[in-house]
């Protein structure tokens, strides 16, 4: 009976006895959690474990496998930290997160306030945007990178020659500024609908007698949004804005098809390096030093999310 | 029966006559198609089974896809029970999925590789060393050494063999050079004059693929190979001049930067509003089905007239449980004198002397020139190092091409960095 409720004695400890001692084994109901823990284990635990040996050894395609693999110590960090790649593209993912997060929060939450009403035209703006969101990235790179096409036969290089607005074409995905901005407008385009989902259903949650108590005590619609429907979608947005930072960093699909993370790494983010040291140039030691980087980077901005689970598990 | 006597004499043969007298003798039977005489694969040569190839063609290179169908159809006529599973593999992943198969040891029996990856490849033990089989090859001094042995080697050991080459050339749009009134250019001066005049008309003067890596090197070596460098005189001024060339090129509005960002000269070249594409005999047959304009294939000094050899390589999979049927497929088919014949229909070079000077090749204008700038061409020397060197030379054209640093400021870095990774 060791692990049951009966065997810690509940209802059962008697004055002055001390109570049974815990065994070794936890209790039943966390042995249903084994499946998950072995989960996590092998395809969380160990390949973390096999990423962070493997930054510490000089690894290339050909020896990945079967070796050899020797050990070189923070080498790997070394070069790649120091790396002129590693350091311009530092400024680059943090303008790229910062300014996709407001943009989308920003963006989300007007869209969610316009979308939330049960009205028919309504319906059919909700459905589109549900309906973007179902398409893969590669599907919407695909597509978008072919509207910015760097030559005159590109959609939008044509529009703007026939409407006269350039002489020549822009070279959308050529140059690294403006394909940064192409990049950070298909990724807000990409998220949206996420958020606006998200939102739609927090706005909706909002008791209606909140707003029909601030209408009585004369409050006008910006007062009523800044007493009621800010404070009561608070949670939710916190959250929404800390999962899309977690999510715009990690970006690396629509990086891949627009640009390649180019011209050169000119438009490659920290985690998007990772891949171009490992799959590009197929030195799986710096790959993997830039990959474990990454996680540290992106446990951190992760931090906040899961103190706010674990606060919510507590209380 | 037949199969008995052919199997007796491939043993025969093999073992006890020497190359030159082999070649004499198999030619009849090399013009049928090849045959097991021709094979070298020490031992016994069960004809059924099925065997797996990889290879990276698909729509976007129908010449080549069609030619895996002919060589398999060849094959099978002279051995009914073989079978082919043939799948497609993404080129930009297919090494990393070679290893990862292997490692489930699964994996094809024949791939079509390219050569840079063999010493990946090979240190992870996917690719079986052929160097026996090409020893014994009756049909092995039809091929030139440097690129049989030297492209296809690692380690002492030749990994692969390869039957036909790919490289870039220069395509020009007659019908626009006609419109513009101009003759076809002889050297860079002529060249460049019919740029500027394209771009002065409202068209682009050139058009080649610059992205990064080795697809960057495979277009960059070409220009500097022209100009004198080569990854043996890796700090020669050539390579200099080539990237300030291209940098020129952007700068004034001759090549866009546009081609930076991918494979785009095919389809630009497509639309018929390019005066120049640098491309390659693969897409030979691409242009002939569908462009809608008279083009030819030009070799020009100054400019390119030498190329980087590519093509694939074939190598059996170390996990094949057939490695003697997969000799005989690539040698009987695809190093065969008609399995040269098939990869110069697809508009690919062949490597085979007597199919390098027969008709497939001289009754092809294009493929003939394509063919001339081969001879003058220069190949990549295999090491451990040849994905950074690739990287190296493919970024820094790359970056030129989009205008993000100089062609000057591009040499100095490879230059710096290129001799340090060909060192042995």
């Amino acid at each position: 009976m060791t692990g049951s409720i009966w065997a810690h004695g509940v209802g059962r400890v008697r004055k002055g006895r001390r109570p049974p001692r815990r065994g070794f084994f936890p209790d039943r109901q966390l042995w249903y959690a084994a499946p998950a823990v072995l989960f996590l284990i092998a395809f969380f635990g160990y390949p973390m474990l096999v990423l962070a040996d493997m930054s510490f050894r000089k690894v290339s395609l050909g020896t990945a496998v079967r070796g050899p693999r020797p050990w070189v110590g923070w080498e790997n960090y070394r070069e790649v930290l120091v790396s002129a790649d590693f350091t311009a593209a530092i400024p680059r993912t943090f303008a790229f997160v910062v300014v996709v997060v407001i943009a989308v929060l920003l963006l989300g939450l007007a869209l969610a306030l316009t979308l939330k009403e049960n009205l028919a035209g309504v319906r059919i703006g909700r459905f589109l945007i549900f309906f973007a969101w179902l398409f893969p990235p590669v599907v919407t790179g695909a597509v978008w990178r072919n509207l910015f096409n760097g030559t005159q036969d590109g959609v939008v290089n044509y529009l703007l020659l026939r409407l006269g607005s350039i002489q020549s074409p822009i070279p959308f995905l050529a140059e690294p500024d403006v394909g940064m901005v192409v990049l950070t407008f298909l990724t807000i385009w990409t998220s949206l609908p996420f958020v606006v989902l998200v939102l739609i259903a927090s706005l909706q949650g909002v008791p209606q007698e909140l707003y029909e108590a601030a209408s009585i005590d004369g409050a006008n619609p910006a007062q009523r949004f800044q007493a009621v429907t800010l404070p009561s979608i608070l949670p939710s947005f916190a959250m929404v804005g800390i999962l899309e930072c977690i999510y715009v960093y990690k970006a690396f699909d629509l990086i891949l098809i627009m640009t390649g993370g180019g011209p050169g790494t000119a438009t490659s983010t920290v985690p998007f390096l990772a891949y171009v040291k490992a799959f590009r140039e197929n030195d799986f030691g710096q790959g993997a030093a830039l990959g474990v980087v990454g996680i540290v980077v992106g446990v951190a901005i992760a931090l906040p999310y899961l103190l706010r689970v674990r606060r919510s598990e507590l209380s | 029966m037949r199969r008995t006597t052919r199997r007796g004499m491939t043993a025969c043969l093999a073992l006890a006559i020497p190359a030159l007298v082999l070649a004499g003798c198999g030619s009849a039977a090399d013009d049928a198609g090849g045959s097991p005489a021709a094979t070298g694969a020490p031992g016994e040569v069960d004809y059924s089974g099925t065997l797996t190839l990889w290879y990276t063609y698909n729509e976007g290179t129908p010449g080549l896809l069609a030619a895996v169908e002919e060589w398999q159809k060849q094959f099978q006529s002279e051995h009914p029970d073989v079978t082919f599973d043939g799948q497609y593999v993404d080129y930009t992943k297919f090494t990393q999925k070679v290893i990862a198969a292997n490692v489930a040891g699964k994996g094809p029996d024949v791939m079509f590789i390219a050569g840079p990856t063999i010493p990946d490849l090979a240190q992870a033990e996917t690719i079986l060393d052929l160097t026996s089989e090409w020893e014994a090859f009756a049909d092995a001094s039809q091929f030139p050494t440097a690129i049989l042995e030297g492209g296809n080697s690692f380690d002492g050991k030749q990994y692969g063999v390869q039957a036909f080459g790919n490289i870039e050339g220069m395509y020009v749009n007659k019908t626009l050079l006609a419109t513009l009134g101009l003759e076809v250019p002889t050297d860079k001066t002529e060249f460049e004059a019919a740029l500027d005049a394209a771009t002065k008309a409202g068209s682009v003067g050139f058009t080649g693929s610059a992205m990064g890596a080795e697809a960057g090197e495979f277009n960059v070596a070409p220009l500097a190979a022209t100009l004198g460098w080569s990854y043996e005189d890796p700090t020669n001024a050539g390579m200099q001049d080539a990237l300030v060339m291209q940098e020129q090129w952007v700068e004034k509005g001759w090549r866009q930067k546009n081609d930076s960002t991918g494979f785009v000269s095919t389809d630009n070249f497509l639309t018929g509003k390019y005066l120049f594409a640098q491309d390659g005999n693969w897409q030979l047959t691409n242009f002939t089905d569908n462009a809608t304009f008279d083009w030819e294939v030009i070799s020009v000094p100054g400019v390119q007239d030498r190329a980087l050899i590519g093509g694939e390589s074939f190598a059996i999979g170390s996990t094949t449980k057939n490695k003697a049927l997969a000799w005989a497929f690539i040698s009987e088919s695809l190093m065969s004198k008609a399995g040269g014949e098939i990869a110069a229909k697809a508009g690919s070079i062949p490597l085979r002397a007597d199919v390098a000077d027969g008709d497939a090749v001289t009754s092809n204008p294009a493929l003939a020139t394509f063919a001339d700038i081969a001879a003058r061409s220069i190949s990549i020397p295999l090491n451990a190092n040849s994905g950074k060197v690739s990287t190296l030379l493919g970024d820094t054209y790359n970056l030129v091409v989009a205008g993000q640093i100089k062609g000057e400021e591009g040499a100095k870095k490879i230059f710096a960095e290129l001799p340090g990774l060909l060192a042995p």
